[in-house]
């Protein structure tokens, strides 16, 4: 829609660059749970201390995304990024050297959650939506997600080995400086010739109610909530539920099982991410994204009815993890083919929002109504009734261009 | 899509299958990391220390 101005950057260069940052800003705080255990020992704290830190982080994200992205969207991705990588490294050092519960807070919290504002998809998707053609612009968002799935699929083990050789306040620093490496990457995604001009008039405060008054932008964010949903809550909630359930079902008792899920969740997620980039160019990416939704429906209820084994729990993690992320490119995708990519960035930013506050619900209603029932059938049930509904949301979505009077 | 897709593509060049499978043996290699004890025991600390929350 509007990408009639020249690209400053080329297929090749947004591709690399833009997943390089997105590997790295994805996949380091991915392995943040490795260092509960190790810093609040190390601290003297409780766990609650570290789980408050990466709460607030997750919110901090999802509440400034939208803001992120409009500042992108007016001043530029490139001092957006630059300022993210700074906070990125900068927090990772502040938690490795305070010992001040507030401090570590605002270092853990705060710092990288504004940083994972600036770095993590919907800023790169914002540059891959002004230089790369509509026509290649899914197979690119889902190249860059995938870039992001390995990440987390590969920092996972890294981190774990530099918290056994190093310890985990050395590994921190590390990770610090692996995160400043974000402040030249950017310097590669620099659009020299980025002006707030184009694409039309439209302002930022009309750009957000245009989009919000949208139907199928509602339902977007709607689809959105239930992703960050359910995959939060099996991120969170797999083991310990596999740990209950090992009373009845000796086999899937022990570490590994466990583990290997989660490794399995990582590995096809590359994979996932990819092929909807690739399917997303050819197919209507409303369909692929029901199927998605009601995909991961099926999946659980199978998972819940067939008697729970190592390989049933295996083949879940790989199923779940084909479809894990494969939304983002589809629904970023959507959002550009409809507004167009001059507020792209804070667009994606809103509906990562609602995703957020859907992993916040996941997470949180998870434990809760685990603790009220003593089970975690009532969540299961109500991550595929909303499965079901994410999937018919997303049924009347129109891909088509918004006509303005202006542009008509 | 059979532009790209491996299998379904016969005019796929050879580069593009090379890439595939380094991409495949990379994907392999670290599915391996996650078998080595200490990421396992780091992993299964890690879910314990999410039932805590």
């Amino acid at each position: 829609m509007n990408t009639a101005r020249t690209p400053s950057l080329s297929l090749v260069q947004v591709l690399v660059f833009g997943s390089l940052m997105v590997t790295l800003s994805m996949g380091i705080r991915h392995g943040f749970g490795l260092f509960n255990l190790p810093i609040t020992s190390a601290n003297g704290w409780g766990r609650e201390t570290y789980a408050l830190a990466i709460a607030l982080q997750n919110l901090v994200w999802g509440f400034a995304q939208p803001v992120a992205g409009a500042l992108a969207d007016r001043y530029g991705p490139f001092k957006i990024m630059v300022i993210g990588g700074l906070l990125y490294g900068l927090g990772l050092i502040g938690m490795a050297l305070t010992s001040d519960p507030f401090l570590f807070n605002l270092a853990g919290g705060l710092s990288i959650g504004i940083g994972l504002a600036a770095t993590t998809y919907s800023v790169v998707y914002g540059i891959l939506g002004r230089n790369v053609s509509a026509e290649k612009r899914v197979w690119a968002m889902g190249i860059t997600a995938a870039a992001g799935s390995f990440g987390q699929f590969l920092m996972m083990p890294l981190e774990q080995g530099l918290i056994s050789s190093f310890g985990a306040n050395e590994a921190l620093i590390y990770l610090g400086l692996l995160a400043s490496l974000m402040i030249p990457l950017a310097f590669f995604l620099r659009e020299s010739n980025f002006s707030t001009n184009q694409g039309g008039n439209q302002t930022i405060s009309e750009a957000l109610r245009e989009a919000m008054g949208n139907r199928n932008f509602r339902f977007l964010m709607m689809g959105y909530f239930v992703c960050g949903f359910q995959v939060v809550f099996i991120t969170l909630h797999l083991a310990p539920y596999l740990k209950d359930m090992s009373l009845k079902y000796p086999e899937i008792n022990g570490a590994t099982v466990a583990t290997t899920a989660l490794a399995l969740i990582g590995l096809f997620n590359v994979i996932g991410t990819y092929y909807a980039g690739v399917l997303g160019q050819r197919f209507p990416k409303r369909f692929l994204l029901s199927g998605i939704y009601i995909t991961r429906s099926v999946a659980i209820s199978l998972f819940l009815l067939i008697p729970l084994s190592a390989t049933s729990t295996y083949v879940f993690a790989a199923v779940m993890g084909v479809l894990w992320l494969s939304t983002i490119p589809l629904t970023n995708a959507i959002v550009a083919q409809i507004f167009g990519v001059k507020y792209l960035t804070m667009l994606s930013g809103l509906v990562f929002f609602s995703h957020q506050l859907g992993s916040f619900c996941g997470a949180y209603f998870g434990g809760y109504l685990y603790d009220l029932t003593g089970s975690y059938q009532i969540v299961w049930g109500i991550a595929i009734a909303l499965g079901v509904f994410a999937c018919l949301i997303n049924l009347p979505i129109r891909e088509e261009p918004l006509v303005r009077p202006a542009m008509a | 899509m059979g532009k790209y897709l491996f299998l379904s593509d016969t005019s796929a060049s050879w580069k593009k299958r090379l890439g595939y499978l380094i991409a495949a043996l990379v994907l392999a290699l670290v599915f391996a990391l996650y078998s080595i004890p200490e990421v396992v025991i780091g992993l299964a600390n890690q879910a314990w220390a999410m039932c805590g929350w």
